[in-house]
């Protein structure tokens, strides 16, 4: 499986980038913004992306509008990775298509199998 | 001395001036009327006098004819006759005497005609014995010689008695005349001068009161006009002291005014006084503060005026007037233009003469800007504190998994001891956030019919590991109860209680998730066998921040929000949460839920979160 992991804080891009490889065994594909994740989607072609909300310039939002839109990324689950855990947020993004999410912080030991719990893979 | 005197001495004085006055015309009339009736009966006395003067006069005159008669017939008739006047005059005589009784003036006649009445029946007597020894007629005729002496001198006498009766006899229907004239006259006069009184009187009192009621009267009109009011009224009277109370409690009005005035002048609600038509009467100077209008602008304009264009419709002003008494959260508008939030609410009272509304309006613009930097700061410092918190757990947590290279025994302790007090933070942090979407209502429910015992049993799950550290078994009942409710909030509520009781428990003991089905409802209990709860502190626990003893927050760990979270999530679903508890012995924490019976076919369930 291979995941693109879009974040623009490293440290958390890493931390989430060894959980999933070390210990979930999983292919692991990084972008530090908006503008790179779409790319690196349409290039890539993961199996999930996970999405941080808030982001400098293309902040979450507006990146899963920009997958969900290319026919070419449309399919691709989108798992939000955030620190935003109010439910209207939760609301807002269920609308914008998510397929569901992970609060920060994040257990690493776990993060693999939630991943997979919502994919149902 | 007349201000001196009470209404009721006045009221006194008033009945009792004219009867006094009526009384001594009484007195005086029935004098007069005694003296009036006495006239009469002198009069009438004065007659029977005379007319018994004459009878006595007549009987000698009689005796004397029929003395005559006898002496020349010798006619038993005249005798007879003779003997009965002469047996009568004695007693006629007797009769005179008492009529004239004490007379001053007539004694001396009346015993002069007393020797005179007793020579003449000498006579008589004499004349009649030498008639009956048949004396000669000459003899007889020598006695009526004596006799006409006698008559005469009786006459002379009766003419002396009778004198002062006829006088006061003639002088009679005069003397009464004058005598009931005078009696009408003083009956006229004392009736006119008492009614003159009485009226002088009452006009003078009823002046006096009417003067005093009227100045009472015109206080009233000046306290309702807001005016100042007549000096107090002299006198000790009863209208004096009404005056006096009518000062006294014109006084505490004011003064009570003055401080109604003082706190509606000074409170921080605009405050606007409405007439029935919606016309603006009044405003308090925080309203002139709040709005930016003057007085003079907004004073006559409709209530309508303080609001923003889009909501001056009938039908937002129809239900503004008919919310009567209830806050409501509206929009207003400043002279500047600025649209501002507002706590509204409006009374309605009533005057004499119309109703009107007052308008309580609290500028809520700086609480709501306080709300919404909250949220930020709560928003931003969740966001911020989180973000660096993900690194610091994610890395301690893989160092301390070994997948990134082994640490040593003493180094692995240190990792694990940063991780644990890592994720004692964060929870904390998560703790804190609950808590303050609680207090702001802002914990959104994602609603759902969902199954008890999924719920449940993720719950143990979750607390399996941690159960494990503390040798404490945890079993759950088996239930087939659906619940309306959000899944992970409940959960979240089941994990806490379980935490709690695994904590608490003493090793080897067991931990159980019991579900008590009911009508409507569904009771799941936590049950420990651990030290219990002291019964002062079973609502505690509930409470924000306590603990049952000082040193569990370091020894068992825990914020003391975890308990506060649930009963606020609980509350949130419409349930209640509590404890039964034996010191010493355990404690069953409970809460009850609401049945499913809602049916949701919401896209929240295909949502899935991690």
């Amino acid at each position: 499986m291979k995941i693109l992991i879009i974040d623009d804080e490293d440290d958390v891009r890493t931390i989430a980038s060894l959980s999933l490889s070390l210990l979930g065994g999983v292919e692991v594909v990084e972008a530090e913004g908006g503008k790179e994740g779409v790319l690196k989607a349409q290039t890539e072609n993961p199996d999930a992306i996970l999405l941080d909300m808030i982001m400098p310039e293309m902040d979450g939002a507006m990146t899963i509008k920009a997958l969900k839109s290319d026919p070419k990324t449309a399919s691709i689950p989108v798992i939000f990775v955030t620190t935003r855990s109010m439910s209207s947020d939760l609301e807002k993004m269920r609308i914008l298509g998510a397929a569901g999410v992970v609060n920060k912080p994040f257990d690493p030991t776990t993060l693999a199998d939630r991943v997979r719990a919502i994919l149902q893979v | 001395m007349q201000l001196q005197l009470k209404i009721k001495h006045k009221g006194q004085i008033l009945v009792a001036v004219p009867l006094l006055f009526s009384l001594i015309f009484l007195a005086i009339l029935t004098t007069l009327l005694r003296q009036s009736e006495f006239k009469t009966w002198q009069e009438m006395h004065s007659k029977t006098i005379v007319y018994e003067s004459g009878t006595l006069q007549r009987m000698f005159h009689d005796a004397g004819i029929a003395m005559g008669g006898y002496a020349l017939t010798k006619s038993p008739l005249f005798r007879e006759r003779y003997d009965a006047i002469v047996s009568a005059i004695p007693r006629e005589f007797k009769k005179m005497q008492k009529l004239v009784g004490k007379n001053p003036s007539q004694k001396s006649s009346v015993d002069r005609l007393e020797v005179a009445t007793k020579n003449g029946l000498a006579i008589l007597t004499h004349g009649r014995d030498q008639i009956e020894s048949g004396s000669g007629v000459s003899k007889v005729r020598g006695l009526f010689g004596e006799m006409r002496n006698v008559s005469k001198a009786i006459g002379e006498e009766l003419e002396a008695i009778t004198e002062e009766s006829r006088k006061i006899e003639s002088e009679g229907p005069s003397a009464r005349k004058a005598s009931d004239h005078a009696v009408r006259v003083f009956v006229i006069a004392g009736v006119i001068v008492n009614i003159m009184l009485t009226f002088v009187l009452a006009y003078f009192f009823s002046k006096g009161i009417t003067n005093r009621l009227g100045v009472l009267t015109e206080n009233t009109q000046h306290l309702a006009k807001g005016e100042r009011l007549a000096a107090p009224l002299a006198g000790t009277d009863e209208i004096a002291s009404l005056d006096h109370v009518f000062h006294s409690m014109a006084q505490a009005l004011e003064e009570a005014h003055q401080k109604e005035r003082a706190i509606i002048e000074n409170m921080l609600v605009s405050i606007v006084i409405v007439d029935s038509n919606g016309v603006i009467e009044s405003v308090n100077p925080q309203s002139i503060k709040s709005f930016g209008y003057p007085q003079d602008v907004v004073c006559g304009q409709k209530l309508t005026f303080l609001f923003p264009e889009w909501s001056k419709t009938a039908d937002f002003v129809e239900k503004l007037y008919s919310n009567l008494g209830h806050i409501t959260e509206l929009e207003m508008m400043r002279a500047s233009g600025e649209v501002f939030p507002v706590e509204f609410s409006l009374a309605e009272f009533k005057s004499k003469e119309q109703t009107y509304y007052m308008a309580n309006i609290l500028d809520v613009s700086e609480r709501e800007e306080y709300e919404r930097l909250k949220r930020e700061f709560v928003s931003t410092v969740s966001h911020e504190l989180r973000t660096p918190l993900t690194s610091i757990r994610g890395s301690l947590t893989l160092l301390n998994s070994g997948v990134v290279g082994q640490l040593s025994e003493k180094a692995t302790k240190m990792v694990s001891i940063a991780e644990r007090n890592t994720i004692r933070l964060i929870n904390l942090i998560n703790d804190i956030l609950d808590v303050e979407k609680l207090q702001a209502g802002k914990m959104d429910l994602m609603m759902d019919n969902i199954k008890l015992a999924t719920i449940i049993e993720r719950a143990v799950e979750s607390v399996r590991t941690f159960a494990d550290e503390h040798a404490v078994a945890v079993e759950a009942q088996p239930t087939e109860s659906d619940v309306y409710a959000d899944a992970d909030r409940i959960q979240q509520v089941i994990i806490n209680l379980l935490s709690n009781a695994i904590k608490f428990s003493p090793e080897a003991s067991t931990v159980k998730v019991a579900v008590v089905e009911r009508p409507g409802e569904v009771e799941v209990q936590v049950i420990d066998h651990g030290r219990g709860i002291p019964e002062k502190y079973k609502l505690l626990v509930f409470e924000k921040f306590q603990q049952v003893e000082v040193n569990d927050a370091k020894r068992k760990g825990g914020t003391g929000l975890g308990l506060p979270i649930c009963k606020g999530i609980i509350e949130q679903h419409g349930g209640t949460i509590g404890v039964e508890s034996e010191e010493g012995k355990g404690s069953t924490f409970w809460f009850k839920l609401p049945t499913s019976q809602i049916i949701q076919t919401n896209k929240q369930a295909e949502f899935k979160a991690g």
